[in-house]
């Protein structure tokens, strides 16, 4: 077996093992060999032999070839999300906002303070819609410019990632600020500043909360998940 | 994701190193586009075509044409893969996992 000078840290593990405990070695006699066939045998290698066939060295390092592209892809199209971030926060942060501003509206037109000629309600309806419009739009050509089909959850990898469901749990609990916030100042006053200060709360939430969401997502989709000791990364793949 | 813990069994038809990445994928990203397939895979679009018609032949993968946005004459090409496909690719990842952390021991 030849060794190659770009071999990754797992596989040359792999290499060294096989070297150390060929049989009909001197190693052999100190123990090591049998030592390292009950190790092996424990770990389901033999099982493995019986099953496939294909447990010998080489097959491993195909093996482990194999799950090393599969990093290497996830990681390279993981490169669309990061791509897209300023975009799709811009996109969250604006819809975001508008739906504070329909929260703020709330209270004005239960108030009846805009003395307007037709039902104030029509007024909140207009901007929910809106909102939901610009929601589909940013998806539909996120999604486009990603290539990949618009998902209402996030890629496997992703959703099994601690720090991810951290950031989606904060996110949760932030995501109530802005709209009591509205709801609140909407009731106390009807100054167009008022207005304009909880949109740009909801903004600046959404949007830095949208920002950690993509941050963790490209995080998590560029771990890799090949067996390498202790450093194993476990998540959906496989 | 079919299972937190599938049974390894080993796959020939995945195992073909771009029908794998392919399988990967798909099984991460969900439904994506031909294009966006191909240039991740650094293939030609004769050879991705190939492994996808392999993996559509043995029901892995589902390929949907589409119309183009914009009226345009052409069709994009979305590529997913099946239950089976998923079935199929996790328990052979689970194989490969279990020969090289073997290996690895």
């Amino acid at each position: 077996m030849c060794r190659t000078p770009a071999m990754n840290p797992a596989k040359e593990a792999i290499v060294t093992d096989m070297r150390v405990t060929q049989p009909g070695t001197g190693e052999e006699a100190h123990g090591s060999y049998r030592l390292d066939v009950d190790a092996l045998r424990k770990q389901g290698v033999s099982d493995a032999q019986d099953r496939f066939g294909m447990a010998d060295t080489a097959d491993a390092l195909d093996a482990l070839d194999a799950l090393t592209a599969l990093d290497s892809d996830r990681s390279k199209l993981a490169g669309s999300y990061d791509r897209m971030r300023a975009t799709t926060v811009i996109w969250v942060a604006v819809v975001y906002g508008l739906l504070t501003l329909t929260y703020w509206m709330i209270p004005q037109a239960y108030l009846g303070r805009f003395h307007l000629p037709w039902n104030s309600a029509w007024i909140i309806f207009a901007l929910l819609a809106a909102s939901m419009l610009l929601m589909c739009a940013a998806m539909t050509l996120t999604a486009h410019a990603q290539g990949i089909a618009v998902q209402w959850l996030p890629p496997a990898p992703v959703a099994a990632n601690r720090r991810y469901r951290t950031i989606l749990a904060v996110r949760f609990v932030l995501n109530f600020i802005p709209p009591v916030l509205a709801l609140v100042v909407g009731y106390v006053t009807d100054a167009w500043w008022s207005a304009l200060a909880v949109t740009a709360i909801g903004t600046a939430i959404n949007g830095l909360a949208e920002y950690w969401e993509l941050d963790a997502t490209v995080r998590a989709l560029r771990q890799r998940t090949v067996p390498a000791g202790h450093e194993e990364v476990r998540h959906g793949i496989g | 994701m079919a299972s937190d813990s599938p049974e390894p069994v080993f796959d020939e038809v995945i195992h073909a190193p771009v029908r794998l990445r392919i399988c990967g994928l798909l099984d991460t990203y969900g439904t994506v586009r031909f294009d966006v397939l191909r240039d991740t895979l650094g293939v030609s679009d004769a050879t991705c075509s190939k492994h996808l018609k392999t993996l559509a032949d043995h029901d892995y993968v589902r390929l949907d044409k589409k119309a183009c946005d914009g009226g345009k004459a052409y069709k994009v090409t979305w590529v997913r893969l099946t239950r089976e496909g998923k079935a199929a690719f996790q328990s052979h990842v689970a194989a490969l996992r279990q020969i090289v952390a073997g290996q690895a021991a």
